[in-house]
């Protein structure tokens, strides 16, 4: 795991670089506040949502598509959080850390109890 | 180091360099190089507008339970109709890293282009390494401005995202056979659904026929007991499918109680969009690359020929990637059976819809002419990747276009929102002719009640001028909304209503019972330009006051409402 959040850190840089790269006119601090919100809305939770196929999916495959299935579980949940009364400009920090901590909390039970049914 | 560890590295590389070039080429050109603008940059039709103001509104509003009034024709109840999760990622994006909406909206969108390519990447990696590398050099063209990019930039905005969503669906359906599998596959089918529907039940026609197939192979084989044996062997893709609707199940009564109603099914031919003329996409747009995807087409024939046992079970079936990237093919010719835009609109994502098809094509091209099947793995690899930057070099080479940087400018889009920042809420405002604001949708912007004067009243207003003397006060008018829904309101929690036969959407308008006027100053062609500051110049002459001002447009307040707000001819 640790190994794993190195190459999303790498990831993380190489991302900046990327859209640094294609928006070139822009100055790279706006750059890095615009990879940091992109990777803190959808990044790290589909990396998170992706957890539980961590040992049947390399981590490209897995960082790359729960990025897409992160952007469509927050734009789903949003709508209904909105809907319930939450506003948008209160979900911004809640939103992702509440797919983080759901997929990581999810991720250590089927763990578990996989390690259970080895045993 | 070991061979898959290299090729894992390569792997990476291709993936950013391709992931970055995608960016470059298209969503940051479109952009002008630029992530945050002082202006909407590169958009480019009304109906980009009309999802950069829907966005923007779910801003101030917090949430989307109703449409915003000044989208609407002025109702306050109009049930927010439109699928969201474009919207709310937007909004997210906009507030946490403290850029505007239309500038997360276009961000959203280039990143969704960009993963697409990632997304085809992997969706044709279940054919192996070598044959995923090379179905990158056809998703470049969506990088291209004309027809796909371009396309996208008119509006095609949740389209594209609904397709990063089928794409990913079509993968998804690939790992149903991995443990809780069928939990992606439910979150990306949810996604088309609240994102663009249409999109969904293309894939659903797919889904079926995939059902029914399984289903007739049981039956052969067992008799009616193979019915129990189909559901049992298709239980993951049944649960993916119960999963995503109980995740939408909010928003599908409201998809087909308003949408569907709205816009119902209807047999026509069209061989070129009467929607998006210009944005219809052929298969010659491919160019050289048209040869690929019909090779592709040769080999999936030949190989679902050699497979045809393991049509019981497609979804377990390394044809499925193959098959569902041909049957979008198929679905792109869904315009000469009636369906129309949604099958035209299917075709804007076919460079990456059909990465597959063109992958394998070209894999087998490959192994035929160059044989390269008999090379070792590692350098098989290596050729295949060589083999992708040298067709995507040509491809972009040959086709690439840049992206259009879009219509508005700072001074346009600083008057629209002087009004919405400093007049009444219950202001009305004429505007002149404008060929900016003609993308009627723009004028949401404003957040009041518009009149737009179009083409060809404009003329006859000042026909009338130049040959009685009198300016012609009341014209007919567009009142800028979205009316395509019929304007649906809730009478039940699933039940709606529509206020489309007691709500004008052009009117005959008294340009003196506006409060505000808006007026283009800066026409390419330099008589509109002199037509609208003389109209400008009557205006004032009547007491109004310029209470906006920029070389481009102009804002006046009409101090004679409803009264003679036209001053004497010069």
């Amino acid at each position: 795991m640790t190994k794993e959040l190195k190459i999303l850190a790498a990831c993380f840089a190489a991302f900046a670089i990327a859209l640094k790269l294609a928006y070139y006119r822009e100055g790279t601090l706006t750059a890095l506040k615009t990879a940091a919100a992109l990777y803190w809305l959808f990044v790290i939770p589909g990396y998170a949502m992706m957890l539980h196929w961590r040992n049947r999916l390399g981590l490209a495959e897995r960082m790359a598509m729960g990025t897409v299935a992160a952007i469509a579980l927050t734009g789903i949940a949003s709508y209904y959080i909105g809907l319930a009364g939450l506003k948008l400009q209160n979900q911004t920090l809640i939103l992702p850390l509440a797919i983080i901590a759901a997929s990581f909390l999810a991720y250590l039970k089927f763990s578990a109890r996989k390690t259970q049914q080895q045993q | 180091m070991d061979r898959e560890k290299f090729e894992g590295i390569l792997e990476a590389a291709l993936l950013i360099t391709f992931f970055t070039a995608m960016l470059y080429l298209g969503p940051a050109a479109t952009a002008q190089r630029q992530i945050m603008h002082d202006h909407p940059a590169g958009y480019a039709a009304s109906d980009s507008f009309q999802h950069q103001a829907r966005a923007e509104s779910i801003r101030q509003m917090g949430q989307y339970r109703n449409e915003a009034s000044y989208i609407v024709a002025g109702h306050t109840d109009v049930v927010g109709f439109y699928p969201p999760i474009l919207y709310h990622a937007t909004v997210l994006v906009s507030n946490l890293a403290g850029m505007e909406t239309y500038d997360a909206l276009m961000l959203i969108i280039g990143l969704a282009i960009a993963l697409g390519a990632i997304a085809a990447y992997f969706l044709t990696r279940g054919l192996g390494r070598a044959v995923a590398a090379l179905a990158l050099p056809l998703t470049l063209f969506m990088a291209t401005g004309k027809p796909f990019l371009g396309a996208v930039t008119f509006g095609q905005m949740p389209f594209m995202l609904s397709a990063l969503f089928l794409i990913a669906t079509a993968w998804a359906i690939t790992k149903l056979s991995e443990p809780k599998g069928y939990l992606l596959a439910a979150i990306f089918l949810a996604g088309t659904v609240m994102t663009h529907t249409s999109e969904t039940i293309f894939l659903a026609m797919l889904l079926a026929a995939v059902l029914a197939a399984s289903t007739i192979a049981a039956i052969k084989k067992f008799g009616i007991a193979g019915i129990k044996s189909a559901v049992k062997e298709n239980r993951q893709l049944l649960l993916a499918l119960a999963a995503a609707a109980a995740i939408a199940a909010y928003f599908i009564p409201m998809f087909i109680g308003i949408w569907v109603k709205a816009l119902p099914y209807r047999f026509n031919v069209e061989r070129i969009s009467a929607s998006f003329p210009a944005a219809t996409v052929f298969p010659t747009d491919f160019g050289f690359m048209l040869a690929a995807i019909l090779a592709g087409i040769a080999a999936t024939a030949l190989l679902a020929i050699k497979k045809r046992d393991e049509f019981a079970n497609l979804t377990k079936s390394k044809l499925f990637p193959l098959l569902f990237s041909a049957y979008m093919l198929i679905a792109g010719f869904g315009t000469y059976a009636g369906f129309g835009l949604r099958s035209f609109q299917l075709r804007l994502a076919w460079p990456l819809l059909l990465a597959p098809l063109a992958a394998f094509g070209t894999y087998h091209a490959l192994r035929m002419f160059l044989r390269i099947g008999k090379l070792p793995k590692s350098s098989q690899y290596a050729a295949c990747i060589a083999i992708t930057l040298l067709l995507s070099g040509a491809a972009m080479g040959m086709h690439y276009e840049q992206p259009s940087p879009g219509s508005m400018d700072k001074d346009r889009w600083e008057a629209m929102n002087w009004i919405s920042g400093n007049t009444p809420k219950d202001a009305s405002v004429y505007v002149l002719y404008s060929h900016v604001y003609s993308q009627t949708s723009s004028l949401y912007n404003t957040q009041r009640r518009t009149y737009f004067l179009e083409l060809q009243q404009f003329a006859g207003m000042l026909n009338s001028l130049g040959s009685t003397g009198e300016l012609n006060r009341t014209s007919y008018v567009t009142i800028p909304s979205d009316s395509g829904p019929n304007f649906p309101y809730r009478t039940g929690l699933f039940s709606f209503d529509r206020h489309i036969a007691t709500t004008k959407t052009s009117d005959n308008i008294d340009i003196c019972s506006a409060d505000y006027y808006l007026i283009d100053k800066a026409f390419p062609q330099q008589e509109l330009t002199q037509a609208n500051l003389y109209l400008m110049r009557l205006l004032l002459g009547g007491n109004s006051t310029t209470e906006y001002d920029s070389p481009s447009a102009a804002v006046l307040r009409n101090n004679n409402k409803d009264d003679d707000c036209i001053g004497k001819q010069a």
